[in-house]
């Protein structure tokens, strides 16, 4: 795609939201999630801190189990969905999102939620203590399967754990400002404290990143010239 | 792509006017073209968008004449939201073209422009 007028922000939430950054890591690690996932009979969770790539993962993982049937937010919303990387076969889906702002009386879909399908929640430790042990109850009684990501351990089995390395923040910088002559590089030693700094939360780390090109960014005037 | 304006900055209700050609694209791998004068935010935060025109060209229309030869199109552009430069959000507004090619592929590109004073914070 090509562009004019005044340069994008490198870590802008268009170019920085689950599923706009490339996976980082080995690469069979999702052939080795979709094999653990099956090993698991299709009900696990997805370990992670805040900002650890869960809801990027799921971006990936997702389409690779079949197909989205719907996805919405916390309040009944639709979301978009990736249909490129959407899958064809295998589990129909519904996936929700849920997030700390969302309320908790979210409702579940269960008209949707047919035995053999399945329900990918994202933000699981949001609902109330007694609405998880519910909803993995109720999805184990109606024979649905069951992919959630959390900040703890869940009573399910867990698919995988996740945290963000130097390295894999290293490569997801680079890979956000590889085109951009524009942007001084940042420096190993930058990430790596912003990642102490931010208890290893990535979100965070690019979001001080954005601040950071925004100090240094130069407007555009109305007639196309640059000012400080 | 290319604005017929001679600035980038234009009023609420004047005409926006800009012309397209596509080159080095056979003709019989087109599919469709979607045109679309847009405004999206950019930012930290959610993201939120809106089409003020929108052209669906389909391949006979599109392919009726050569593809290299420049076609024209003018729209009457709305109040508002007016062009913003802040630094958690942006409003821009930009003429979109969308190729769809029979393969699957999609070719796009954007020209921007400004609506109204452009206004930023300082």
């Amino acid at each position: 795609m090509s562009a004019s007028g005044p340069p994008s922000n490198p870590f802008a939430t268009r170019f920085v939201a689950p599923g706009q950054v490339d996976w980082v890591g080995p690469n069979d690690y999702f052939e080795q999630l979709v094999v653990r996932w099956n090993v698991l009979k299709g009900r696990a969770a997805i370990i992670g801190a805040h900002g650890s790539g869960k809801s990027t993962l799921l971006e990936y993982l997702v389409p690779l189990l079949g197909q989205v049937l719907l996805r919405r937010d916390a309040e009944g919303r639709s979301m978009l969905h990736n249909v490129e990387r959407s899958g064809q076969a295998g589990l129909q889906i519904v996936w929700l999102q849920l997030r700390r702002t969302s309320p908790a009386s979210m409702v579940i879909p269960w008209d949707e939620l047919h035995p053999s399908r399945l329900l990918v929640l994202d933000g699981y430790e949001q609902l109330r203590l007694w609405r998880r042990a519910a909803l993995i109850a109720r999805t184990a009684l109606r024979g649905v399967k069951l992919l959630v990501t959390s900040h703890r351990i869940t009573m399910l089995p867990t698919l995988c754990e996740l945290s963000i390395s130097a390295a894999t923040a290293r490569q997801i910088v680079s890979q956000l400002t590889a085109e951009r002559t524009d942007f001084a590089t940042i420096g190993d030693d930058e990430i790596r404290q912003q990642l102490v700094a931010h208890d290893g939360n990535m979100r965070e780390v690019l979001m001080d990143f954005y601040d950071q090109f925004e100090e240094k960014r130069t407007l555009p005037s109305n007639n196309g010239a640059s000012q400080s | 792509l290319r604005l017929l304006s001679l600035q980038p900055g234009l009023e609420p209700g004047e005409t926006l006017e800009f012309e397209y050609a596509m080159n080095r694209v056979e003709p019989r791998l087109v599919d469709h073209l979607e045109v679309s004068v847009m405004w999206y935010t950019e930012g930290k935060g959610s993201e939120d968008i809106g089409i003020h025109l929108f052209q669906r060209i389909g391949s006979e229309a599109l392919t009726a004449v050569p593809l290299d030869q420049p076609r024209r199109i003018t729209c009457l552009l709305p109040a508002s939201p007016l062009s913003f430069e802040g630094r958690l959000l942006k409003i821009r507004w930009c003429v979109r073209l969308r190729l769809f090619l029979n393969e699957g592929r999609e070719l796009t590109t954007d020209k921007q422009f400004y609506l109204g004073h452009l206004t930023r914070d300082l």
